[in-house]
């Protein structure tokens, strides 16, 4: 097991120098490059930027460069808001919690009910309840999340009045958990419901794959009950490589996370990246386009880390 | 590679592939025919009636925050998305199937590299990289489609590449080769023909997958530039007024989920069809 972390830690090093190598480019795709936000200025001479560009070290082969800048992120130093100054680490730490608050509560709606209703539709297949589901994962998958949280504004915020249509707490208001709930049951329904349709797909046709296996006609003609053969049998094969899913949904987590926390004025890290866009703060962008993509790659390592050892079959080494 | 009457047996016995596939042809004809089937200019400005409603003063789905036939606008916008989202297909089957039938066939350096710039691709969020790139380029219908498109190949590669490593060392490739075939004879006349079937499903696929993305960064504003409408941007303001102007955002959502949803039946009702382990 040991062995299978180690190698698996040291296959992602290539994966971490290919982010970097990515955002490096990215940076210098960048509008007027690092400099930009200098040429701007109109009291900046062409002194005073090519003494910035020295001291920025802008001047440098363009290899000793990239080898200055990754040795910096490995450092955890992300630089500095190009609008204002601040640490881009401080910044983004900031909008952590409420993205973390909604992706939690989101993601916990769509292990629950994906889960459910997944392998209800598989265990009943060809049943009404498994058309329903299936066709309405599809529309699930099908709807643009940001069109869904227009509409459950439109009905629960404008016709019905029962949530507000936006932010994520009453402004001005003191802190109450009701509040904060109340604001947070539009946006997280809306990413867990879009996420269930994901994972009731895989349930079912996870469970499907385990329910036409030898062992679990075996466990039927030895007699056990159907709920046994269910439990014991089914699902604990069914449900282990979804742990896999559980580290694969991060990437799709954060953009649908991104597009309703816009729809939803919810202050987290998707609404930073949108408004660092509008404002070209370049720093900022690549600050969190390049913990995203970390999250993602730390993601899947624990989910193929939690597979292998929840699951005895898989081989080692 | 299955016996085409069959293939086309087994899709349209599947009721909602084929209807996926029917309203993929109708809305495909409506958006080559917007100019002529639109019933207004989808830009013309007229204050006078300012979210209309629909039905009134002719306008039959109402007029958004200008005054403009919220209809024109649909079936124009329909141009833009479906363009966009067939040519994204087309561009991430053919980089995926090159690219992936190269990493299979040649191995070594090439496969190491060509599956790391996967790798990488496949660890950003989608939506951030996009938005970055399209930031940086200057947003047009091509530079949209293009970077869409160029996010869009990795699993086809995937998918190619698995396919030509497991038949690469079978008897028929062996045989051509054993006969003369150069490397680029043996991918095209002995490799590619038996992966073209998973590609054109997953290409069905990446077309929905490539609508919902270009929808979401025109309602974002980094898409499809308005004038020009395309069912994204029509929801771009959409926020501001949709309590007391709802039919500006309900409609062109619907026409994105309609659009989506028929692509995603339509693939899966070839996937289904396509797969030579289902009986007839």
């Amino acid at each position: 097991m040991a062995v299978y972390v180690v190698r698996r830690l040291l296959q992602a090093i290539p994966l971490l120098v290919g982010l970097s190598f990515a955002g490096f480019v990215l940076l210098r795709l960048a509008p007027g490059g690092p400099m930009a936000v200098y040429a701007q200025n109109p009291s900046m001479s062409e002194a005073d930027m090519r003494r910035i560009e020295r001291i920025l070290g802008l001047d440098r082969p363009i290899h000793v460069q990239y080898l200055k800048w990754a040795a910096g992120m490995a450092r955890g130093e992300l630089g500095y808001s190009y609008r204002t100054g601040r640490p881009v680490g401080e910044i983004i730490r900031e909008r952590v919690p409420a993205t973390l608050e909604l992706m939690g509560v989101a993601y916990l709606i769509a292990i629950t009910l994906g889960l459910t209703t997944g392998i209800v539709s598989a265990v009943r297949r060809h049943s009404l309840f498994d058309y329903a589901a299936t066709t309405g994962a599809m529309v699930g998958l099908s709807v643009p999340t940001f069109w869904f949280g227009l509409l459950v504004i439109i009905v629960f915020a404008g016709g019905l009045r029962w949530i507000p249509s936006g932010g994520i707490a009453t402004l001005g208001a003191p802190f109450s958990l009701w509040d904060r709930f109340i604001h947070l049951v539009g946006p997280a329904s809306v990413l867990g419901l879009w996420l269930t349709a994901t994972w009731s797909r895989y349930a079912r046709s996870s469970v499907l794959e385990v329910v036409g296996q030898d062992y679990i006609r075996t466990a039927r003609a030895k007699g056990l009950r159907g709920r046994t053969v269910l439990l014991r049998h089914t699902l604990r094969n069914a449900l282990i490589p979804l742990i896999t899913l559980a580290g694969l949904e991060f990437r799709n987590l954060f953009g649908g996370a991104l597009v309703t926390e816009t729809v939803f004025s919810w202050p987290g890290v998707g609404r930073l990246y949108l408004d660092s866009l509008n404002y070209q703060d370049y720093a900022v962008i690549l600050g969190l386009l390049l913990v995203t993509s970390l999250t993602v790659v730390a993601g899947s390592l624990l989910a193929d880390i939690g597979y292998a050892a929840a699951d005895p079959r898989i081989r080692l080494g | 590679m299955l016996d085409r009457s069959i293939v086309w047996r087994r899709f349209t016995r599947n009721r909602l592939a084929s209807a996926g596939a029917v309203v993929v042809l109708i809305l495909v004809a409506l958006a080559a025919l917007a100019p002529w089937v639109a019933p207004r200019d989808p830009l013309y400005i007229d204050m006078d009636h300012k979210f209309a409603r629909p039905g009134e003063a002719g306008f039959v789905l109402g007029a958004d925050e200008l005054g403009r036939d919220v209809l024109s606008r649909l079936l124009h916008a329909g141009r833009v998305s479906l363009a966009v989202g067939l040519v994204t297909a087309v561009i991430a089957a053919l980089v995926g199937s090159v690219l992936g039938a190269v990493a299979g066939f040649y191995g070594g350096a090439a496969d190491t590299l060509i599956m790391r710039v996967v790798d990488v691709l496949l660890s950003m969020p989608t939506i951030f990289l996009l938005l970055a790139l399209s930031a940086f380029l200057k947003p047009t219908m091509l530079t949209i489609t293009l970077i869409i498109g160029l996010n869009s190949w990795m699993s086809v590669a995937r998918m190619v590449r698995g396919q030509v490593l497991s038949l690469k060392e079978q008897e028929f490739v062996l045989a051509a080769r054993a006969a003369g075939a150069g490397a680029r004879r043996l991918i095209v006349r002995q490799l590619m023909p038996n992966a073209v079937a998973p590609v054109l499903v997953a290409a069905t696929l990446t077309v929905a997958t490539a609508i919902l993305l270009e929808s979401s960064l025109s309602y974002l504003g980094y898409g499809i530039q308005p004038p020009t409408a395309s069912w994204g941007n029509m929801l771009n303001n959409a926020q501001t007024y949709v309590l007391y102007a709802p039919w500006v955002a309900v409609y062109p959502g619907a026409m994105i989920s309609l659009t989506v949803l028929s692509f995603n039946f339509a693939g899966d009702g070839l996937r289904d069809a396509l797969d030579p382990r289902l009986g007839p």
